[in-house]
């Protein structure tokens, strides 16, 4: 029988979660995350070995714990996942590699995400000005050509985070910055849900939906963040209402 | 029919090897040489925009020239949008469609010379009598064996008149001399294969030698008689 045993860690816009997995026999397990979307760590800019979407598949000997670790924008939610045993462990394995594992294994040749210049295409949806490398180096063909990668891989790649867990510049900024916007709306529910609370009996049970007092500590922190967040935001806000480009005028212009 | 024509090294005469092997075949070049395409290229969509899932593997394939080809893009934009792990789907599709294919893989050892390999049910190497491109065939060789593709021959470019030997116990395949020529030269520069500039020439004939040699191995391939690559 496998058993889970985890710890958080608050990394500002993400939740990391540690876990290990405990058994007294050979077996195989399949650990689903409570916290959604999983964000699972990289390999050459592939969900390492084993992770998927829901949470990660593999095996554990009753000689080794097996250490996991894995981040979602989500809040922290106890217990962070469930793990099923899947059986006896299948030892070797007949057949070819998949592609992904020789992506995986042996590293992609193409060139770095930060060596290609971001091309401008109304079909990318990137409207901000690109680097003017772009235009020189691109023929008629190439436009529309974007990291169409990064898009494909949706989920995966979270709120446009790479594998070193920088923020990528390039990426459009609705996929971003809206995981981000669902979980401040999570807050907030649980936030006034605490808010709301009347007697002893609520609060204890607003507490425990929750999590426990630990995680209405981790939620205010959290809500600290978000309103110096949304300060900035605000600041934004004010100025893009004001903002008007001239943009016949530049037309006629250039 | 699936086979992929690789080299350790690149400029050892691969693409050419290819691009023959494929017009001797009636089969399409596959351009898989991601970021150094070599094969004629054409507008439209390309391998790129078929890694990147913007085009379908079939609808990129240009039935114009004397060889069917699927071209490969050009810009480090479509190279970084492609994901090289498309690559085997994307010729699967090619050979449902048109029966055989030959797909020119990229030199080295990263994951696209890799799944290149893997695309095929057989493989080609290709090298020259020098230190450094034999280097490179005994390591694509070994490439080969981890991913599971047989050799199924050895292509010596710019051979010269000595045993070879030694070349085939050395990587576990028979080798298939191409000796340096002009009308091979001439080929390339008119973008034709060797058989439409110089029919009767030797290197012509060691091409279709090579394409009738690699079609026993395939279906001795399929019926499962086929040993692993070498020794």
């Amino acid at each position: 029988m496998a058993t889970l045993d985890w710890q958080f860690t608050d990394a500002g816009d993400a939740t990391l979660v540690e876990l290990v997995v405990t058994s007294d026999t050979d077996t195989g397990i399949e650990l689903t995350s409570n916290l959604t979307p999983v964000w699972p760590p990289r390999r050459h800019s592939r969900p390492a070995a084993g992770w998927n979407e829901n949470g990660y598949e593999g095996s554990v000997t009753a000689e080794t714990p097996l250490v996991l670790g894995y981040a979602s924008p989500a809040d922290p939610v106890e217990p962070p996942a469930t793990v099923a045993a899947t059986g006896p462990v299948s030892n070797g394995r007949d057949g070819s590699p998949t592609p992904e594992e020789l992506v995986r294994s042996l590293g992609e040749a193409g060139p770095p995400r930060d060596a290609v210049p971001t091309p401008t295409a109304p079909s990318t949806g990137a409207d901000w000005p690109s680097t003017t490398l772009q235009s020189e180096e691109s023929g008629p063909d190439d436009t529309g050509v974007s990291d169409h990668r990064a898009e494909r891989s949706g989920p995966e790649d979270g709120m446009g985070v790479t594998e070193g867990g920088r923020a990528t510049a390039d990426a459009p900024p609705a996929p971003a910055v809206d995981p981000w916007f669902d979980a401040l709306e999570r807050r907030l529910d649980a936030a006034e849900r605490l808010g709301a609370v009347e007697t002893a009996d609520e609060a204890r049970a607003a507490v425990d939906a929750v999590g426990g007092i630990d995680a209405v500590r981790r939620l205010c922190a959290r809500l600290d963040a978000d309103r110096t967040r949304c300060d900035r935001l605000a600041g934004v806000d004010d100025r893009l209402d004001a903002v008007e480009v001239p943009l016949s005028a530049l037309e006629r212009l250039v | 029919m699936r086979l992929t024509v690789t080299a350790g090294k690149g400029g050892v005469g691969k693409t050419t090897v290819a691009y023959n092997l494929a017009a001797e075949l009636d089969a399409v070049a596959v351009d898989a040489d991601l970021g150094m395409a070599d094969l004629p290229s054409a507008r439209g969509p390309d391998l790129h925009d078929v890694l990147a899932g913007r085009a379908s593997a079939v609808e990129a394939v240009r039935e114009g020239g004397p060889v069917a080809v699927l071209p490969c893009g050009r810009s480090l934009a479509g190279v970084r949008a492609a994901d090289p792990a498309a690559l085997v789907d994307a010729v699967r599709a090619v050979e449902r469609e048109y029966g055989r294919v030959v797909v020119d893989a990229p030199a080295g050892m990263h994951s696209d010379a890799a799944v290149a390999l893997l695309a095929g049910q057989a493989a080609v190497v290709v090298t020259r009598p020098s230190r450094a491109a034999l280097a490179g065939a005994l390591r694509t060789r070994e490439l080969a064996r981890a991913v599971g593709t047989p050799l199924a021959r050895v292509v010596l470019n710019r051979a010269g008149r000595d045993s070879h030997d030694r070349l085939a116990s050395a990587l576990g395949a028979p080798v298939t001399a191409v000796p340096e020529s002009d009308c091979l030269a001439e080929a390339h520069r008119a973008g034709q294969p060797v058989r439409a500039v110089a029919p009767g020439s030797t290197a012509s004939e060691r091409f279709t030698a090579l394409a009738s040699a690699v079609e026993t191995v395939l279906r001795e391939s399929s019926s499962g008689s086929l040993p692993q690559s070498g020794p």
